[in-house]
């Protein structure tokens, strides 16, 4: 029988416990959501230290907590360090989001300003990739907190993943982007001084000597500077993160909704307090072998070292860091789906004189829908979470160069922008199938990049910015 | 070519110190957003 | 009992051994890995989690590795199986390391400069 550091009814019983006071303080907040901008946007006018909080809280994800360690277990040190770049992507959307401010003051989501900048065709694959990647990240936050709580407690998958899912959307559904917002917040400290006790707990009691003496001798690769696959990983990996952030509709309504002279600081200092993050939650994987832990599946690793090192008071330490890392990007990406739809498709497509307040019931709607199509594609475990990120690199990183390019320069049409994105999509899934992973984002960006600078050269027409001022009702 | 021990530790213990300075930064931005009324 | 690796060469130091129904009898389960058959030098020694049936392995340089199951000091596998790991040549991933870096490069001198002239448009 295997070992597990928590006991299931103590697990059930703090994430049933965060879970109302979450739906509370959803609901407390929502008293002020007055609108549909309230409710999607929080106003527009969310200030420096909320905004600071839910950019980096957002970026720690299944992706911080359970795949830099795996990442670190796998590629050793380059592993850590290479994660740590992603910050990379919340530093280089600091101007951009400035410059969304600023062309878009009554925009609402990254739909409207492609289908306002490039028109229908590249609006249309847009959508596409944006469906795709949301549902992947969805999916593997969701079967992330399945499987962490499965793992450090011997909780039932399908609980513990059903448990996570209806608390996200049982606040956002009450309190809107503001309490995604403000649960960030907490979300983020709670995060940040878990991660940083369990790391200086590893360097107290089992020391760095020890580590670097014992991987040096019986797994050397991990610490090679110079390992062939983490080497060639790397910068796939940025243009991953950068595609993520840039296209993503979560970091879009995040712009929209901070403070004018807010938005540029935020996504800066949001970055800077992630950067160190991967590192640290990396550092955890690099002890496993002096610890004699070897996981079943590499993904399991994090959970593992905690769960077997740390005893019960650092078991439940684990158990809400992690909980709460994919709690504060699960709701942001709700919304921001929920919005995207709403948006987007209700509000541009199929009733365009809807009232503020049929908006507002539409998005609630498809916030709940949103929830149990991801609950319904979570019931089967299907890859590893690694793998599951790693496909959808092809797709978000063909939107790099577009958007890019269009919030700055008016010589790319929508042709080429559409283009752009389909063929560096389908170059990025070919490279993935024929070469490797660690390919699918790098040969994405760079084939969309070859074709929206052929659009550039080629094209006479100057898009006007006045174009993205749409009359609102 | 192996990361030497030196390096790795000063990696780590950077990556820790930032780390712990993170909430402090966070919970001053917040006071300070508090007393000004512009959390909102 | 039967152990199974990888069937293709292993190309990033990291695999994982499968091991079909271990009866209770043999846990807690080791996995030695040596370089050579006769297991005279042990590389590692690695104890199996809980009652899990399958152990990832990671930090392996390029070369072959035996690995056999033991419990209490005693061989339990069937035989020994043969894992070999060979990374990808450094060229390569220096090459990709360099068209990456030289894309990420223009991206920047893009933004940047795009940055600059909204700011002064302003």
């Amino acid at each position: 029988m295997t070992e597990f550091a928590l006991d299931t009814h103590t697990a059930l019983f703090i994430i049933i416990g965060f879970a109302l006071a979450w739906i509370a303080f959803g609901v407390w907040l929502g008293r002020k959501n007055k609108s549909h901008e309230d409710f999607a946007l929080a106003g527009r006018n969310v200030g420096y230290a909320f905004a600071a909080a839910t950019a980096m809280a957002t970026w720690v994800t299944s992706n911080t907590t359970l795949v830099a360690p795996q990442l670190t277990y796998q590629l050793g040190v380059w592993g850590m360090v290479g994660y740590s770049f992603a910050a990379l992507g919340l530093l280089l959307f600091a101007p951009m989001a400035k410059r969304i401010k600023q062309l878009l003051p009554q925009g609402y989501t990254s739909g409207d300003f492609i289908r306002l900048r490039y028109g229908r065709f590249a609006w249309g694959v847009f959508i596409v990739i944006s469906v795709v990647y949301a549902f992947g990240w969805l999916v593997s936050l969701g079967m992330a907190g399945g499987i962490l709580l499965e793992a450090l407690s011997g909780l039932d998958y399908y609980i513990g993943m059903t448990i996570i899912l209806a608390m996200c959307v049982g606040y956002t559904l009450f309190g809107g982007l503001r309490a995604v917002i403000a649960t960030d917040f907490l979300q983020a400290l709670i995060i940040i001084i878990g991660v940083a006790v369990i790391a200086y707990w590893l360097i107290d009691n089992v020391g760095l000597t020890s580590i670097h003496t014992e991987l040096s001798q019986a797994h050397p690769q991990l610490l090679d500077l110079l390992f062939p696959a983490a080497v060639m990983f790397l910068f796939n990996n940025i243009f991953f993160g950068l595609g993520e952030i840039f296209h993503s509709n979560v970091w879009w309504s995040r712009a929209l909704s901070f403070r004018k002279d807010v938005a540029y600081k935020a996504y800066i200092t949001g970055g800077l307090l992630w950067l160190p993050i991967p590192i640290v939650t990396g550092f955890i994987a690099l002890a496993a072998p002096q610890l004699g832990i070897f996981p079943a599946s590499a993904d399991m690793i994090g959970p593992a070292v905690a769960s077997s090192v740390l005893g019960k008071a650092g078991a439940i330490v684990v158990f809400i860091v992690v909980f709460s890392a994919l709690a504060s990007s699960l709701d942001s990406l709700l919304a921001a789906s929920s919005d995207l739809v709403t948006q987007d498709i209700y509000h541009k497509l199929i009733k365009k004189k809807a009232t503020d307040q049929q908006l507002m019931r539409f998005n609630r709607y498809c916030l709940l829908g949103l929830g149990f199509m991801t609950w319904l594609l979570c019931l089967p475990r299907i890859a590893t979470l690694g793998a599951l990120l790693n496909f959808a690199g092809a797709f978000v990183a063909s939107t790099i160069w577009p958007i890019v390019i269009g919030l700055y320069w008016r010589r790319l049409q929508g042709t080429f922008a559409g283009l752009a994105m389909a063929a560096g999509t389908i170059a990025g899934l070919i490279a993935y199938f024929w070469i490797g992973f660690y390919v699918a984002a790098l040969v994405s960006c760079a084939v969309s990049g070859l074709i929206c600078a052929a659009g550039v050269v080629f094209n006479k027409r100057q898009f006007s910015w006045h174009e993205l001022q749409e009359s609102r009702q | 070519m192996m990361i030497s021990e030196t390096a790795l530790y000063l990696l780590v213990t950077g990556a820790l110190l930032l780390t712990v300075l993170a909430p402090i930064v966070l919970i001053g931005l917040f006071l300070k957003d508090y007393f000004s009324k512009s959390i909102w | 009992m039967r152990l199974s690796g990888p069937q293709t060469e292993v190309r990033a130091g990291y695999f994982v051994i499968e091991f079909e129904h271990v009866p209770a009898a043999l846990r807690p389960l080791y996995l030695q890995v040596s370089t050579s058959n006769s297991f005279d030098t042990i590389v590692q020694t690695v104890p199996v989690m809980g009652d899990f049936e399958q152990v990832t392995l990671t930090g392996f340089e390029s070369g072959h590795y035996f690995i056999r199951a033991t419990h209490e000091d005693t061989v339990v596998s069937e035989t020994a199986i043969n894992v070999t790991v060979s990374h990808y040549p450094v060229w390569q991933a220096l090459t990709l390391f360099c068209i990456g870096a030289l894309l990420f490069l223009l991206l920047l001198i893009t933004l940047i400069s795009g940055h600059k002239k909204a700011v002064n448009n302003d």
